[in-house]
C-alpha cells in the first residue's frame, strides 16, 4: 500500500539530498564544496515551496 | 424505569458496545425508532456533560461518529414514513463566515434530540434562510457565526427571516454572542452554548 | 531618511524591552490587522488586494498614511490569489472569483490527508507532500507529469519566489518610509495544528486520537524538527523579532486535559524550546481560551514566548505567567466593532493600569482585527496606549 520512497530519513530543509546528487555526478573536477553549497541553497527553496502548502 | 444500557454506552463513548447493542436489540425485535430513542437519550447526556465542562470537543466528535455509524445500520430498516421527528429546524453559518465546526455540533445535538435538521452549510445568504424556512415551514431558524465581521450580514439574515412574515423564531449562536450582540441582531434567542439549541427548540416546538 | 531610521530604532528598543520584561519608555502597541481591515482602510476592493500584489503592498502604505502605527505585519494579505489560481487550489475561494467582490476569502476544510496516508507521511513527509498531497489539493497537478501539471509547478514556484521577494522589499520600504518595524518575523505552528489545520481537519484528527493514537504521536514527532526549521527559515535567521505562532486547536475546550498533555503540548514545547535554542522567541498567539493550561505553559524557558491573551482569563494569566513572559492583548474585538471611542479608551486605561505597571506588556486586540473594527476605535486605542502607557 505504501508507495516506494525515493529518499528516507530526510532532514528538514532538504528536497533532494546532496549525497544522492553527488553520486550521480561522479567525479567532480573543480570545487565540490561550492557546487554543494549552491545546490543546497536552491534545494532549500524547493523544500520551503512544498511545506508552504502545509504550514498555513 | 430500568437502566438504558444503550444510552449509557453512548454517553460512555463505547463504540464497540453501542454497535453490538444496536445489533442485539434489532435481533431481539426492537423497533428501530425505539433504538433511536435510546441513542438520543445518550446523546442528550453527552450534550449536558459538554455544557458542564466535563466533556470536550474531541469527545463530542467521537460521539457524533458513533451516532452516524449506528444510524447507518438503523436508517435502512426504518419503513417509509416511520421516522418521527419533533419538528424541523433550519440552520446555517451566516454569509461571510465559513466556520462550521461549532454549527456541526449544534446540528448533531438537535438531530440527537429528535429534530429533522436542514443544514444549509456555510456562507448562507439571507434569502436562502428565508426560502428554506418557507419550504420546510420550520418555526425555528438557527444561525451560527464566529467572525465579528459577519455581524452585519447576520443582522441582515435575522431581519430577512423576521420580515418574511413566516413567523419563524430566530436563534443566533457562536462564541461572540453576548448582550450587545443580541441587542444589535434583533434575534429572538441567542447563546454561546451548543446544548442551549435543544432547550430553545423544546420551547419553540412546545409552544407551536 | 535618517529620522525614519531613528524612529524605527526607538520603536524596536521599546518592543524588545517589553519582550525582555523590562520597562520601556511606554507600552508598545502592536496591532494584528487582517488583510481585510487594511484593505478597507486603504480604499481598495478586496478583490484588488487579493489579486494584485502591488496593490496589496500599497494598501499597507495607505493605512500607514492614515494611522499612526509603530509596527506592521507586512503587506495587507498573506495570500496572493493568482498563485492559488495557477495551481488550482481547491481549498480557497476568493473575492471576485467565486465570491462577491467585497467578501473575505474562504477556506474549505476537508481531510485532505487520509488515515491511510500516515505511514508515508511519517516515513518522509516532504516526499509525501510532493507526490500525494499537492496533486490532491491542486487540480492543475492532478495528473503528475502532464503538461498542465508541469506548467502549474513552474508557475507555483515562480509565483511564490516573486511573492517572497516582494514581501521582503515591502517590509523594508515600510521601515524606510514610515519608521515602522515588523511585529513578527517568521512563522511556524504547533505540530498538532500542522496536522489538524491543513491535513486531517478537525473531525479527522479528533477521531484519530481514539482510533490511531500511536500514528498521531509518530506524525507529531516527525513534525518537530520540520516546524523548528520552517520557523527559522521563514525568519531568515532573524532573532530580534518574535516568530508568529497562531495556536488553533489547543484552546479550551478542544481536548480534555489528558489528551492535551499527550498530544498537543509535548511537541509544541519542543518546537518553542528548539526555536529558543537559536535565540528565536515565539509569539504564543493563544486564540480563544487557554486558562486551564497556564501552569503548563509556565514550564517554558523564561522570556522564550510572548503570551498573547484573547479570551484567556487575564487575571490568571497575569498571576501565573506575569514576570516570566511578556503578556499581550486583549482589547475585545467586539468592542472595536461595536463600542464607542470612549469605551475603547476606558478599556485600555483599565487594562494598562492593572497589568502593564511593571513592564513586560504589549497592547493589542484580543483576536485578529477584521474589517468590522471602526477606524475611529483603532485611533482611540492608539491614543489611549500613548497616553496611559507611559512609564
Ligand atoms: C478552526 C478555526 C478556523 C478554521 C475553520 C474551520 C471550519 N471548518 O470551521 C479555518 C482555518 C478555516 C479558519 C479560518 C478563518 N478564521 Co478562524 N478560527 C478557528 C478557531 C481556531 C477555532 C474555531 C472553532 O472551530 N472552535 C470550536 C467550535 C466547536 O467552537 P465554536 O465555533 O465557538 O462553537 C461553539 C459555541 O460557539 C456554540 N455555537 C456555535 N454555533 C452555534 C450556533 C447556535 C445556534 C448555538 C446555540 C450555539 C452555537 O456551540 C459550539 C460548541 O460549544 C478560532 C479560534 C479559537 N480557538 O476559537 C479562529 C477564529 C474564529 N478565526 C478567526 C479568523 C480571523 C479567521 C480568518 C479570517 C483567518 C484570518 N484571516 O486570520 C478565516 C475566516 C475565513 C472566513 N471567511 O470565515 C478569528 C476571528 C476573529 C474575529 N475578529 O472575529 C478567530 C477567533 C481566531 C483569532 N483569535 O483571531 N478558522
Amino acid at each position: 500500500m505504501s508507495r516506494e520512497l525515493t529518499f528516507k530519513n530526510m532532514p528538514p530543509g532538504v528536497c533532494v539530498p546532496w549525497e544522492a546528487k553527488e553520486k550521480e555526478l561522479g567525479e567532480i573536477k573543480g570545487d565540490a564544496g561550492l557546487i554543494r553549497e549552491q545546490w543546497e541553497k536552491l534545494d532549500l527553496f524547493g523544500y520551503l515551496y512544498l511545506w508552504n502548502w502545509v504550514q498555513r | 424505569m430500568g437502566r438504558d444500557e444503550l444510552a449509557e454506552a453512548i454517553a460512555g463513548l463505547d463504540q464497540g458496545r453501542v454497535l453490538a447493542l444496536v445489533e442485539e436489540r434489532l435481533q431481539g425485535g426492537s423497533k428501530p425508532m425505539e433504538i433511536i430513542g435510546s441513542l438520543q437519550a445518550g446523546m442528550a447526556r453527552v450534550g449536558d456533560l459538554f455544557e458542564k465542562g466535563e466533556f470536550f470537543l474531541s469527545e463530542l466528535i467521537l460521539c457524533g461518529e458513533i451516532m452516524k455509524e449506528s444510524m447507518a445500520v438503523l436508517e435502512p430498516r426504518l419503513a417509509e414514513g416511520e421516522r418521527e421527528y419533533r419538528g424541523t429546524v433550519v440552520i446555517g453559518t451566516v454569509k461571510g463566515d465559513i466556520h462550521d465546526l461549532g454549527k456541526n455540533i449544534v446540528v448533531m445535538l438537535l438531530k440527537g434530540a429528535g429534530y429533522d435538521v436542514v443544514d444549509l452549510g456555510v456562507d448562507v445568504a439571507p434569502e436562502k434562510f428565508v426560502e428554506t424556512a418557507r419550504e420546510t415551514k420550520s418555526p425555528l431558524v438557527a444561525m451560527s457565526m464566529l467572525l465579528t465581521s459577519a455581524m452585519g450580514t447576520m443582522k441582515e439574515c435575522v431581519r430577512a427571516v423576521k420580515e418574511s412574515g413566516l413567523g419563524a423564531k430566530v436563534l443566533i449562536g457562536g462564541p461572540i454572542i453576548d448582550d450587545k450582540v443580541m441587542e444589535f441582531s434583533g434575534a429572538d434567542y441567542g447563546s454561546a452554548i451548543a446544548s442551549d439549541a435543544t432547550k430553545i427548540a423544546a420551547q419553540v416546538f412546545g409552544a407551536a | 531618511m535618517a529620522d525614519m531610521e531613528k524612529l524605527a530604532e526607538e520603536r524596536k528598543k521599546r518592543y524588545l524591552a517589553a519582550m525582555n520584561l523590562e520597562k520601556p519608555d511606554r507600552v508598545p502597541i502592536r496591532l494584528n490587522f487582517s488583510g481585510e481591515f487594511i484593505t478597507k482602510v486603504s480604499g481598495y476592493s478586496f478583490q484588488e488586494t487579493y489579486y494584485d500584489w502591488e496593490k496589496n503592498v500599497d494598501a499597507t502604505r495607505k493605512m500607514l498614511d492614515r494611522l499612526d502605527l509603530e509596527m506592521v505585519v507586512g503587506a495587507a494579505n498573506l495570500w496572493w490569489a493568482t498563485l492559488h489560481d495557477a495551481v488550482g487550489a481547491k481549498y480557497l475561494r476568493f473575492a471576485g472569483r467565486d465570491l462577491d467582490e467585497e467578501t473575505m476569502f474562504q477556506y474549505v476544510e476537508e481531510p485532505y490527508m487520509l488515515p491511510e496516508d500516515y505511514d508515508d507521511f511519517i516515513a518522509n513527509p516532504t516526499e509525501w507532500i510532493a507526490t500525494t498531497y499537492l496533486p490532491r489539493i491542486h487540480t492543475d497537478l492532478a495528473e503528475p507529469g502532464s503538461y498542465r501539471a508541469s506548467a502549474a509547478l513552474i508557475k507555483g514556484a515562480f509565483g511564490l519566489a516573486q511573492q517572497f521577494a516582494a514581501g521582503g522589499e515591502a517590509t523594508a520600504s515600510y521601515l524606510r518610509d514610515y519608521g515602522v518595524i515588523p511585529s513578527i518575523v517568521g512563522i511556524s505552528k504547533a505540530p498538532f495544528d500542522t496536522l489538524a489545520d491543513t491535513l486531517r481537519g478537525l473531525s479527522g484528527i479528533m477521531l484519530d486520537l481514539y482510533q490511531r493514537p500511536e500514528k498521531v504521536k509518530e506524525a507529531l514527532e516527525v513534525l518537530v524538527p520540520h516546524n523548528i526549521f520552517y520557523g527559522m527559515a521563514t525568519a531568515q535567521g532573524d532573532t530580534d523579532f518574535p516568530l508568529f505562532m497562531p495556536l488553533h486547536r489547543g484552546a479550551y475546550p478542544f481536548m480534555k486535559m489528558e489528551q492535551w498533555e499527550q498530544f498537543y503540548w509535548p511537541t509544541l514545547k519542543q518546537v518553542i524550546e528548539g526555536l529558543w535554542s537559536y535565540g528565536k522567541r515565539t509569539m504564543f498567539y493563544a486564540e480563544n481560551i487557554w486558562t486551564p493550561y497556564l501552569e503548563k505553559i509556565a514550564e517554558l524557558p523564561e522570556k522564550s514566548i510572548i503570551f498573547h491573551v484573547d479570551q484567556t482569563d487575564m487575571d490568571k494569566a497575569f498571576e501565573v505567567l506575569g514576570g516570566r513572559f511578556c503578556l499581550s492583548g486583549n482589547v475585545p474585538n467586539s468592542l472595536l466593532a461595536f463600542g464607542t471611542a470612549e469605551e475603547v479608551k476606558d478599556y485600555v486605561k483599565r487594562l494598562l493600569d492593572k497589568y502593564a505597571r511593571d513592564g513586560g506588556f504589549i497592547l493589542d486586540a484580543g483576536a485578529v482585527i477584521l474589517d468590522d473594527a471602526k477606524e475611529e476605535n483603532i485611533r482611540a486605542l492608539i491614543e489611549a496606549g500613548i497616553e496611559y502607557g507611559v512609564y
